[in-house]
C-alpha cells in the first residue's frame, strides 16, 4: 500500500513535470525548435551532423602579386572553407607549380631558389609533401624548366622546357621516373611556345597548348596533341576556333576546353561540344593558364581566373553538367598556377 | 601595328617586396616582374609569356635585368624596394639563337 502510494506520488509528480513541459513547448514550441536547429547548423559537423569530408582536395602553387618572392604549395577542399598551405616560399625557395596524384604519395613540384650570387634557374624537384626529407632534382637535364605533370599511373613526368640561349621557346619533354632519361616529344618553330600540357590518363598521349606570335606581334592559340610513341603532333584545334587551353577527363573521352563561348566539353569520338558555363555566366573573367581540371568522378571541373574589375583571382568549380558555379576561393594577391584534383591519401 | 596591338590586353605586374618584412629568410625582399598577354582571337584568354626581357633602374642607379620563365615570372629578390624604379618589359620577342 505504501509502495503504491510512493508510486502514485512520483507519478503524479512526473505528470506534472510532463505537463508543464507540454504547456512550454505549446506555448513556446517552434522557438524552441528553431533555437536547436540553429545551435546544430552553427555547431556543424561536431556534435548534430557528421560532416563527410570529401575524399580529393585541390592541390595548387600560389604565387604574389604584391609581394616579391611569397608563395605558397596550398590545399583547399572542392567545397572551398579554409586554404591550408602545405609548404611556404622562404629559406631562398619558391614553389612556382605543384602536381601528385594524391597527398601522400609523390609530386614534383617547380622551385626557383635563390643564392648568394642572385637567382638560379627554375628547376623540377620530386619527393612527398607529406616529408622534408628526400627532396631531389629530377629530370637530370641542363634548361629552363617549367610545370611539371605526373602521369596518372606515376610513373613518368612531363614537363616544359626552354634552352637557356632560347628562353621564350618552351617545348615538352617527358621522362620515366624509373631511369630518368628525358626526351623531347614537340618542336615548335622559332614564333611558337607550348605551354599548359596535360596528360591523357592512358599516358599514351599529350595535350597542350601551342602558342604562336605572328607578324603583327599578336598571340594566337591552338590545341593540340602528341603521340608519345611516334612524337607525331596534330592540331585538335586550329588558331581560327579560338579554343585556348584543354584537359582530359578521367576516363579519356571527353576534353573540357576554354574557348570564346566559355567553358565546353568536347566529346573525342563524336566531337560534339556542349557548352558548359557560357562566359555571359562569367562576366569580365579571364581565363590565365592556370589549369583547368577534372574531380576523380568526372563530376566537377575546377579552374582558376582572374577577375580584371576588381583584380582578383578567384577558383571556381563546375558542375559539368552546368547550372552549378561556385566560387571557392577569391584573393587580391595570389595567383593560382597549376591547379588539379588529388586524392587526400 | 598599334591598333593591332590596341586589341591585345598586355600586363606587367610589377611587384614591390615589403620593406618591413624581416623574417629571418633570405628570399624575402626585391622585385618580381610578371608578364602575360591576351590572345587576339579569344577575348577574356590570356597567357603568361615566357622569355620577355625586363630590367630595371633604379633613382639610385641600382640596375636589374632578366627575363621571365615559364610561368610569365622573373624574380628580382636583391633589388632594394625604398628607391622608386622605372622597369621596361618587352614584349612581342621570341628569342631565337
Amino acid at each position: 500500500m505504501r509502495y503504491c502510494h510512493k508510486l502514485r506520488v512520483r507519478w503524479a509528480i512526473g505528470s506534472r513535470i510532463q505537463y508543464a513541459l507540454s504547456a512550454m513547448m505549446a506555448r513556446f514550441g517552434s522557438l524552441l525548435m528553431l533555437s536547436v536547429v540553429s545551435v546544430c547548423i552553427a555547431l556543424g559537423s561536431t556534435s548534430c551532423f557528421s560532416r563527410r569530408e570529401s575524399p580529393e582536395v585541390l592541390l595548387f602553387a600560389r604565387i604574389s602579386t604584391k609581394v616579391a618572392s611569397r608563395g605558397y604549395v596550398s590545399t583547399l577542399s572542392p567545397t572551398g572553407g579554409r586554404v591550408e598551405d602545405i609548404l611556404a616560399s622562404g629559406r631562398g625557395r619558391l614553389y612556382e607549380s605543384v602536381s601528385a596524384n594524391s597527398l601522400a604519395g609523390l609530386s614534383v613540384m617547380l622551385v626557383r631558389d635563390s643564392g648568394s650570387s642572385g637567382i638560379r634557374t627554375p628547376q623540377l624537384y620530386e619527393g612527398r609533401l607529406s616529408s622534408d626529407a628526400s627532396w631531389h632534382v629530377v629530370p637530370n637535364i641542363v634548361g629552363l624548366q617549367g610545370p611539371g605533370f605526373i602521369s596518372s599511373d606515376t610513373s613518368q613526368l612531363l614537363f616544359s622546357m626552354a634552352k637557356q640561349s632560347q628562353p621564350a621557346l618552351y617545348s615538352l619533354w617527358v621522362t620515366n621516373f624509373s631511369d630518368g632519361k628525358p626526351r623531347q616529344v614537340t618542336n615548335p618553330d622559332n614564333s611558337s611556345w607550348d605551354t599548359s600540357p596535360c596528360w591523357r590518363p592512358d599516358g599514351k598521349e599529350l595535350l597542350f597548348t601551342r602558342v604562336r606570335r605572328d607578324q603583327g606581334s599578336r598571340l594566337h592559340a591552338s590545341l593540340m596533341r602528341v603521340d608519345l610513341q611516334t612524337t607525331v603532333t596534330s592540331v585538335i584545334f586550329s588558331e581560327d576556333a579560338a579554343v585556348g587551353y584543354g584537359a582530359y577527363s578521367p576516363d579519356g573521352m571527353e576534353i573540357a576546353i576554354w574557348s570564346s563561348r566559355g567553358l565546353e566539353i568536347l566529346n573525342v569520338s563524336s566531337s560534339q561540344r556542349t557548352i558548359v558555363e557560357p562566359l555571359s555566366n562569367m562576366p569580365g573573367r579571364q581565363y590565365y593558364g592556370g589549369g583547368i581540371t577534372w574531380s576523380r568522378d568526372g563530376n566537377t571541373l575546377a579552374l582558376p581566373l582572374l577577375n580584371p574589375q576588381t583584380n582578383t583571382y578567384e577558383l571556381m568549380t563546375i558542375s559539368r553538367h552546368g547550372g552549378h558555379m561556385n566560387t571557392i576561393y577569391s584573393s587580391s594577391e595570389f595567383r593560382i598556377l597549376t591547379v588539379s584534383f588529388v586524392r587526400r591519401n | 601595328m598599334a591598333a593591332a596591338r590596341c586589341c591585345v590586353a598586355l600586363l606587367v605586374v610589377v611587384a614591390l617586396a615589403s620593406l618591413t618584412a624581416c623574417n629571418g629568410e633570405s628570399f624575402q625582399g626585391g622585385i618580381a616582374v610578371t608578364a602575360s598577354e591576351g590572345f587576339a582571337d579569344m577575348p577574356g584568354t590570356t597567357a603568361p609569356v615566357p622569355g620577355v626581357p625586363d630590367s630595371g633602374l633604379s633613382s639610385y642607379n641600382d640596375v636589374f635585368s632578366g627575363v621571365t620563365d615559364a610561368n610569365g615570372v622573373d624574380q628580382h629578390p636583391s633589388a632594394p624596394v625604398n628607391r622608386s624604379w622605372t622597369v621596361d618589359a618587352e614584349f612581342g620577342v621570341v628569342i631565337a639563337a
